[in-house]
């Protein structure tokens, strides 16, 4: 493997990181709305 | 015309732009937390493009192409990496210091420290070490500097004082509205140029008989190709340990005061997800660039300073009007990063170290109108004696401006990065914890590389010259000890920490802040109502 391929796949590990994030945010706003009583 | 003609008309175009966005800033600044933070004043994507730009400075667009000329391949763990360390450390703390921040209503990074922590000892602290930033500052003057003489042939002298002065003129009229609205046009301008780098780097351009990136690679000397990942005798990549520090010691990178007060002034919790997402993809495009360094090398350019290796790559390939305008991309990189330094560095002075805490100290009533007024003067001169100084500093050019950049921030981030990770999310870090730690952390950081880098003695191999992986540790050792060390201080307040920690409130997700709030006061909520 050479540099470019090591550092690629660090980025895509990155963006894996950053997709499962995106998800834990989204499941968390709705839990924030549902707090507030459900308004919007 | 010819490209240094050009050139200055790319550059009075962009000059004229820049203090015209100054001057809309300053209409839209009434009060000294309009001025430094801009608060809620702007969409998660303009933030986003604004914070890479700010991120990708004049070394990512001509430091680490001079790293990547000087050792090949190798480099590139520098570009690829730092970025995914830097918006990891993001996105873990974004939201967070958005969330507090904007309840305790603060300005800065020390200022959040001396508030959460309430310790005012914190403050000055993380004040004082913030002081270094003025060596980042002085590494992209430099870099101005160079791109003056090359694209512009104007005298480095001239160019530095030019940078200083253009930066000076939209940052002191229009603050943190001019600071984010400028770095989101130069991030468009550094996002077209790295597009373009990359390509030629994958056609080969300028390879004699070259058609990809394998002939790129074919026309470098062995120790510079890509199969070669460390060289013992680079104290920068010298091993694979030394190369993950690297990435370790980007973690905390956001903690810089330049940097964290970005998510104030984001609209609301809920616009976190853009800013994360376009910083990132758009800063690790930009992390690219070092190709342009490669290409350089393989195509035989010769250099008096590594760092000068894009503009005369752009001045070999390209015909003059189109290196002139990437010159004021470069010239955006490094702008786009000076302005932030500079308002920083001038916060410290007016609300950190003048109105939290001299204000403080004599009694006096930190919210007033007549204290914020004189911190808005304060800021003010700060950034002009700030500019002043640090063009001087560099009036002989100085060597790598990547290392030379790290002096300033690699003991910040050794610094602040334990007291500010561990507050956001352990309630039990105690402001005894952070204090110790923070000192500690900035004591070690001197030791190993910055006592070495001043001359004062010898040091360890690679820690004495590799800044990545002396802040990498150092960093690591702070965290450690603001968890260690915080139960030997007094717990802080239950009343005071429930409300930080406490789940987001639904205005805070949309973007306006509860009534009454100290935020919310300082966006000048009690006229609107």
């Amino acid at each position: 493997m050479n540099v470019l391929t090591v550092g690629l796949l660090c980025i895509a590990a990155y963006a894996v990181v950053v997709m499962i994030w995106l998800r834990h945010d989204k499941n968390k706003s709705e839990y924030v709305g549902r707090a507030e009583g459900g308004r919007r | 015309m010819s490209v240094v003609a050009w050139g200055w008309t790319f550059l009075v175009a962009f000059g004229v732009f820049m203090v015209f966005i100054g001057l809309r800033g300053m209409r839209l600044t009434d009060t000294s937390d309009d001025y430094a933070t801009a608060r809620g004043s702007y969409p998660g994507w303009m933030l986003g493009l604004s914070y890479m730009a700010v991120v990708a400075s004049g070394s990512t667009f001509m430091g680490i192409p001079g790293l990547a000329y000087a050792y090949g391949f190798k480099a590139g763990y520098y570009p690829m990496l730092y970025p995914v360390g830097i918006y990891l450390g993001t996105m873990l703390i974004a939201r967070r210091m958005k969330r507090m921040g904007d309840r305790l209503g603060s300005q800065t990074m020390p200022d959040f420290l001396g508030d959460l922590y309430r310790s005012s000892a914190l403050r000055v602290i993380a004040a004082l070490v913030s002081i270094f930033l003025v060596y980042y500052l002085m590494s992209q003057l430099a870099a101005s500097g160079q791109m003056f003489d090359i694209i512009l042939g104007v005298p480095y002298r001239v160019g530095v004082v030019l940078a200083i002065v253009l930066v000076i003129a939209y940052m002191i009229t229009g603050g943190a509205h001019a600071d984010i609205v400028t770095d989101a046009v130069q991030g468009l301008f550094m996002l077209a140029v790295a597009v373009f780098v990359i390509g030629a780097f994958l056609v080969a351009m300028g390879i004699e008989g070259g058609s990809s990136a394998l002939d790129v690679n074919a026309a470098l000397p062995a120790e510079l190709r890509w199969d070669v990942h460390t060289d013992p005798s680079v104290p920068t990549f010298s091993s694979w340990w030394v190369i993950v520090l690297l990435l370790i010691a980007h973690l905390g990178f956001v903690t810089q005061p330049h940097l964290g007060n970005k998510f104030f002034a984001l609209r609301g919790g809920g616009q976190t997800r853009q800013f994360i997402v376009l910083s990132s993809v758009t800063g690790l495009t930009v992390g690219f660039l070092f190709l342009g360094g490669v290409l350089g090398r393989a195509m035989g350019i010769e250099v008096e300073s590594p760092d000068q290796i894009m503009p005369l790559m752009f001045l070999e390939l390209l015909p003059g009007w189109a290196a002139a305008a990437l010159a004021i991309a470069i010239l955006s990189a490094i702008i786009s990063t000076a302005d932030g330094l500079l308002m920083s560095i001038s916060q410290i002075f007016a609300n950190d170290l003048y109105r939290k805490t001299w204000v403080r100290l004599r009694g006096g009533d930190v919210n007033s109108p007549e204290v914020d007024r004189r911190a808005l003067l304060v800021g003010r001169i700060g950034i002009l004696v700030t500019g002043v100084v640090a063009a001087l500093a560099v009036f002989n050019p100085p060597e790598l401006l990547s290392i030379l950049l790290w002096v300033g921030i690699g003991g910040i981030i050794s610094s602040l990065t334990g007291p500010v990770f561990v507050g956001l999310f352990w309630k039990g870090a105690t402001a005894f914890g952070a204090t110790a730690a923070a000192s500690l952390a900035f004591c070690l950081y001197f030791a190993i590389h910055l006592g070495p880098q001043f001359g004062l003695y010898e040091g360890m191999s690679p820690w004495n010259a590799n800044p990545f992986a002396s802040t990498g540790v150092a960093s690591m050792v702070g965290l450690a000890l603001t968890v260690l060390l915080s139960p030997l201080g007094k717990r802080l307040p239950e009343e005071h920490l429930e409300p930080l920690h406490a789940v987001e409130a639904e205005h805070e997700w949309h973007g306006t802040s509860a009534p009454g709030t100290v935020a919310d006061d300082r966006a000048g909520g009690a006229e609107r109502r």
